[in-house]
């Protein structure tokens, strides 16, 4: 026998010989056997109780407002399509670790039955999420309408399933092929745009063109149907899903064997730090990697350079003029977070509640900017090859931000003025005071970016307190600045105070002091961990 | 008997191979013959190319030109994987290695995928000539980083193949161990193999070489025997001696 000629093994004898050694080396006790089960069915009594109140006859919703709220549906499956391949482009539903494609893979086995054992397992597991899912909208549709409980379970749950398994064959094609990847990545666009032109639909009340615009319409078209929208051709519609599911099946287990194996490592080596951030709730960590992952090694990186500083204490804000010159989608975030929390403005005259969200928005833009000072407390020992202390570093990564926020809220004020929307006297003070509460805000985005990420072990330690200590976390920032500037803000009023000019220059005296008082305090900072 | 001609002789051939990163090429018209009983050496600095070639004659990472056939069959050609597996054993730089499972688990592990029938007896000579015997049942996490290379180094050289690459399979490896691994490569060419291995250092190569390829950001800056390398001036200038 030589080694060009293949050996027959049975691949499952192998998997099965792989599973059992691995379980005789399994060191877990049955105390940590029974905390998982614990935890499962902590998870399960939790979504209980959640279902449970939701059915409490007190707390049901007039079905009104759930019928009109379907229409919203298909954007939301949609949504989930789009994650689901989205996902694809750096995971997967089938995704091998490092030492099963070194060993296993690498085998003269057949791929092909290999990569089926997973494929099979991510069509059960979607199948049953579907089912799940179509499950709570049939509970929901059965106690707010009466409807006949069996046939809009099978309903529900059939399109759900099948939406589901849509998406999961659809991903396997985006797993399996280097274009495939980079053409989701580049439709996002696309996607955000379909989903716009759903949402124009609905808001125009053109839902015939919703419930027919593809497999998420379709999906919910029987529903709606049998709740009270006029959707004629649902039956129609349960065939086209179910063909465009079977043909995606059918032609993700007819590629099963085809695939690029460097997309295959490519994602073995992000999975244990994937897995281990979805554990730990680690959502930068997750969305790191993944970005990493979508565009790694594929994409001609930004050749920008630093520019020289004239004065050391420049350094670091020439680093961060880098990183935004680098990573452009932060100041586009917060552009686009800017312009929001301007329109929340100005329509906050009439509605209150948009006040708060247009702090919301001020608040995220600014936290877009500091993402230097995250990158800072990610690696605090860094900090030690310069020359200032922790403290210092974190003020200076201050000066970029509010640099450029100060520019955000000029420029958001002409466009406010320019597009008629307030008085040119009512934005003068505003313009006044934008750089001093440019720098309360980006002070109070610091103070919550440099601690480092939120310990997880707080919240499933067992500790009651957990669930509180994660909104104190949550909240730190934003709250240090909303009390700031609604104390400006109070200040600014035109009833209180002497005139407009002297109210401006205690306002913006008051944000001098504020901003003074915090980035202090952040001076004081120790090196986290 | 019939003579064999020059192909028959040719266990690998890569042509024109060519791989980009991010738009900047990482390896670059490659050429390489690999003939039965040959040993050729890769040698180059950090990021030269070594990896990518040989992951590519691995069929790990597609090129995006040229072509690579392994005892005729192209790597990437749709019929030719099983076959192209079962011919080529390759060891990557870092070992990639089941945490739980132990050192012998991994041996018979690779044993069995590839239908090798004394694998115990095999296995126990591999892990006594790396001095590994004592430490079969551990698992990978309380082996040091030299000993997860060695287990590595084992399930690559106990599976049968016609093809043996290494990369960097001396970093990490104390001088016995080296000398073993040597000895390895050694029966290997003798049984017919070829082999391909890459280091950083072209001393390595001496007294077992056939053909050593001298790879400098991603091109092939000289190739020949050991000694024609070794006294041309692009290894000084280098700083690969």
């Amino acid at each position: 026998m030589t080694a060009m000629d293949a050996i027959v093994v049975d691949e499952r004898d192998v998997i099965s010989f792989l599973r059992g050694r691995k379980k005789a080396h399994d060191r877990r006790s049955t105390v940590d056997r029974l905390i998982n089960v614990y935890m499962g069915m902590f998870g399960l009594f939790y979504v209980g109780l959640v279902v449970a109140g939701f059915v409490d006859a007190d707390s049901i919703p007039e079905p009104g407002v759930f019928i009109d709220a379907l229409v919203w549906l298909p954007i939301a499956l949609l949504g989930f399509m789009w994650a689901v391949l989205r996902f694809a482009t750096w995971q997967g539903p089938v995704v091998f670790s490092e030492p099963d494609l070194q060993w296993v893979m690498a085998a003269p086995l057949e791929r092909r039955a290999l990569v089926m054992m997973r494929l099979r397992r991510a069509f059960v597991a979607s199948a049953v999420a579907g089912i799940i899912g179509g499950g709570i909208v049939a509970v929901v549709v059965d106690v707010l309408l009466g409807e006949e409980q069996l046939v809009i379970f099978l309903i529900a749950a059939g399109t759900f399933a099948a939406v589901a398994l849509l998406a999961t064959a659809l991903s396997w094609h985006v797993e399996r092929s280097v274009k495939s990847s980079a053409l989701v990545n580049r439709a996002a666009p696309a996607a955000l745009l379909l989903a716009c032109i759903l949402a124009a639909a609905v808001a125009t009340g053109h839902e015939g063109f919703v419930w027919w615009s593809g497999p998420w319409g379709w999906a919910i078209g029987p529903i709606a149907d049998r709740a009270g929208w006029l959707v004629p051709g649902w039956p129609l519609q349960l065939g086209l899903l179910a063909l465009a599911t079977c043909a995606a099946v059918a032609s993700a287990v007819a590629g099963a064997g085809r695939f690029s194996e460097e997309e295959l490592w490519r994602r073995a080596a992000a999975r244990s730090v994937a897995s281990a951030a979805m554990f730990f709730g680690d959502i930068r960590t997750l969305s790191s990697v993944s970005r990493r992952e979508r565009t790694g090694g594929r994409f001609r990186a930004r050749r920008s350079r630093m520019a020289r500083s004239s004065s050391p204490s420049l350094a670091i804000a020439s680093r961060d003029v880098l990183l935004l010159r680098r990573s452009p989608r932060l100041v586009a975030t917060s552009v686009v977070f800017m312009v929001g929390a301007a329109a929340a403005s100005v329509a906050a005259r009439d509605h209150a509640l948009l006040g708060v969200v247009a702090f919301l928005c001020l608040y995220v833009a600014a936290s877009r900017l500091v993402e230097a000072i995250r990158i800072e407390a990610d690696q605090a020992d860094a900090h030690r090859l310069l020359p200032w202390s922790w403290g210092t570093v974190l003020v200076m990564h201050c000066q970029v931000p509010t640099v450029v926020m100060t520019l955000l809220g000029w420029t958001s004020l002409a466009v406010v003025g320019l597009g008629g929307f307030a008085p040119w006297t009512a934005l003068g003070p505003f313009v006044v005071v934008a750089p001093f509460a440019a720098a309360a805000v980006v002070g109070s985005a610091a103070i919550a970016s440099a601690r480092q990420r939120f310990p997880v072990g707080m919240l499933v330690g067992g500790n009651e307190s957990g669930g509180l200590l994660l909104f104190l976390w949550l909240v730190v920032g934003p709250l240090i600045a909303g009390i700031v500037l609604n104390v400006a803000l109070a200040m600014m009023r035109p009833d209180i105070g002497s005139g407009v000019g002297s109210a401006t220059v205690v306002a913006a005296g008051f944000l001098f002091a504020a901003s003074f008082g915090l980035l202090t305090w952040l001076r004081t900072r120790k090196v986290p961990g | 008997m019939t003579e064999q001609t020059a192909d028959d002789r040719q266990l690998v051939v890569a042509e024109g191979v060519g791989r980009d990163y991010a738009g900047v090429p990482a390896l670059d018209d490659f050429d390489l013959v690999m003939d039965h009983g040959q040993v050729s050496v890769l040698v180059g600095h950090n990021g030269s190319g070594k990896t990518t070639a040989m992951s590519i004659i691995a069929g790990r990472v597609e090129p995006n030109r040229g072509s690579v056939k392994v005892a005729g069959v192209d790597v990437f050609g749709a019929n030719g994987s099983i076959a192209v597996r079962a011919a080529v054993s390759f060891a990557p730089d870092a070992p990639t290695l089941y945490p739980d499972l132990t050192v012998s688990d991994h041996l018979d592990l690779v044993g069995m995928a590839h239908g090798v029938e004394d694998v115990e007896e095999r296995a126990s000579a591999i892990l006594e000539r790396f001095g590994l015997t004592a430490r079969r049942h551990l698992l990978p996490r309380e082996l040091s980083r030299g000993m997860r290379q060695k287990t590595q180094l084992s399930c690559a050289l106990l599976r049968p193949f016609a093809v043996l690459m290494l990369d960097e399979p001396v970093a990490g490896l104390d001088p016995p161990s080296r000398r073993t691994l040597w000895s390895f490569l050694a029966e290997a060419k003798d049984e017919g193999a070829a082999v391909l291995f890459s280091t950083h250092q072209l001393t390595f190569a001496e007294g077992l070489a056939d053909r050593v390829v001298v790879l400098h950001e991603g091109r092939v800056a000289a190739s020949g025997t050991y000694d024609d390398v070794s006294t041309s001036d692009v290894v000084g200038d280098l700083g690969l001696i």
